[in-house]
């Protein structure tokens, strides 16, 4: 295991203002009560120095996400600075009372990695054998990852638990970037039980690391 | 729409949130999402799930690409946020949350008006109270319920702020939950429910709003399709009453998608 470095920790600045509180009234909010929520609502102001902290908070895991979705780390770049300039754009946009800021974040830059994969597959054919044979190594194997440990180790515990069809299943929607037409026959299943695992592995995911949204 | 293809709608969850279908599902998809509240605080649950896997990649980006990207944010014109009563765009985007709140809103609306016209029909059958009580109570004890799943059926029904949100199932058969909040519980009534196949049955859960899901009893109905049942458990923190098909002794959690799902809050 390689993983020794520590995520950059969040620099707060004293004066950065909160966000601002959760509507009432439905019940159904939740409290902002991430950091990088709370940094998102200044960059939505147009804050630049929120969003210089933001993109030390973020960029790399953006990038890592772009990469390990798209493996050549020039299109991963690419794709990284196009979603963190996103970020910035449509920070108005973000709604922390349907998500983290993290996730909204993570979900463009795994829609966009896809969105890349599947815009060069139309020209190139992938090789979906040697997919299959990658996704079982990487799990272990993650080049210059800044993760903390204790992330990796929860994400792999976690992936862990799972049955053999429901992590290779998870894995090559997540990581390789297939749809799910694409994963059945991969795996050599019908599609509607490549539909079941991908959700049942996620479930059993959520609550194994005990993700509460 | 048949209520497989219904099935098949909820089960996209998982794909929808780890993007792996094609455009045109996920549109379809993200139309049901506006209309499923249950489906949609899946899917924000299985999100941040998918976001936790995202981060367990980080790594150290190149040392140029930060300059590049404060450059260009610097040139670049932020969007204005969504007004509360602004329409979503034709191009909105998975982002415009806002947007899809309201029409889920709207459709709750609509939806709720149909469940109070379902409503006013199983409040005539529990109406002739004394006739469908004595018949409730026939029923539990048929099933061999416990004394005290009778009275807490019992003092749900007669209490002064009992209210009954009724909800079609995604199959054949209707469902409603009697709710007090004052007594802090719940009694689901259902008829015309199919039989759970053998080895299978009915499971109710509470489900919070961030969709944690937390089991309410097993039942299975009598053969007419037939129950009336206490939904175990404080309803404080939860939002919903969902009903799924498990195997025999039910689940520690949801394993099927919901064919029935009532908000406690109207």
């Amino acid at each position: 295991m390689e993983h020794t470095a520590e995520v950059t920790p969040i620099r707060r600045r004293p004066s950065a203002p909160q966000a601002p509180g959760p509507a009432t009234g439905t019940g159904l909010e939740r409290a902002p009560a991430e950091p990088l929520g709370d940094l998102l609502a200044c960059v939505a102001r147009g804050d630049d120095a929120a969003f210089a902290e933001l993109y030390d908070t973020v960029a790399g895991v953006v990038l890592g996400l772009a990469r390990r979705v798209l493996r050549d780390p020039a299109q991963a770049e690419e794709v990284a600075q196009e979603v963190l300039l996103e970020v910035w754009r449509t920070a108005s946009r973000f709604d922390p009372t349907r998500g983290s800021a993290r996730a909204w974040i993570l979900t463009m830059t795994h829609r966009r990695a896809v969105d890349r994969v599947r815009s060069a597959q139309a020209s190139s054919d992938r090789d979906l054998a040697v997919g299959i044979k990658e996704q079982h190594r990487d799990y272990d194997v993650v080049e210059e990852a800044v993760a903390s440990r204790l992330e990796v180790e929860q994400v792999r515990h976690a992936l862990g638990t799972l049955t053999g069809l429901q992590r290779e299943a998870v894995q090559l929607a997540f990581y390789g970037g297939y749809t799910h037409r694409e994963v059945a026959e991969l795996l050599g299943v019908p599609l509607g039980t490549v539909k079941t695992r991908l959700r049942d592995g996620l479930i059993r995911l959520r609550d194994t690391m005990g993700v509460t949204a | 729409m048949t209520a497989h293809e219904e099935a098949e709608v909820h089960a996209l969850t998982g794909a929808y949130v780890l993007d792996a279908v094609s455009d045109e599902e996920r549109a379809a998809f993200e139309a049901h999402l506006d209309e499923c509240g249950l489906c949609s605080d899946e899917a924000a649950t299985l999100r941040e799930t998918a976001a936790r896997l995202g981060g367990a990649e980080a790594m150290a980006p190149p040392p140029g690409m930060r300059e590049a990207v404060l450059t260009a944010a610097a040139r670049t014109r932020q969007v204005p946020p969504l007004l509360p009563t602004q329409q979503g765009p034709a191009s909105a985007t998975v982002t415009d949350l806002a947007a899809r709140r309201a029409r889920r809103a709207r459709r709750t609306s609509v939806v709720l008006g149909l469940a109070a016209a379902v409503l006013a029909v199983v409040t005539v059958a529990l109406g002739a109270q004394n006739a469908a009580l004595r018949s409730d109570r026939a029923q539990l004890k048929a099933a061999g319920a416990p004394a005290g799943d009778l009275a807490a059926v019992s003092r749900v029904l007669m209490a002064p702020d009992a209210r009954t949100i009724a909800g079609r199932t995604s199959g054949d058969g209707h469902g409603a939950v009697v709710y007090s909040t004052t007594m802090d519980s719940a009694v689901f009534v259902g008829e015309d429910l199919p039989m759970p196949p053998s080895g299978r049955t009915y499971q109710l859960w509470l489900l919070s709003p961030s969709g944690t899901a937390t089991s309410a009893g097993v039942f299975r109905p009598d053969e007419r399709g037939y129950v009336v049942t206490p939904v175990k458990g404080s309803l404080v923190g939860h939002a919903l009453v969902g009903l799924t098909v498990e195997p025999a002794g039910g689940s520690p959690a949801p394993t099927t998608t919901p064919v029935l799902a009532v908000p406690l809050r109207a």
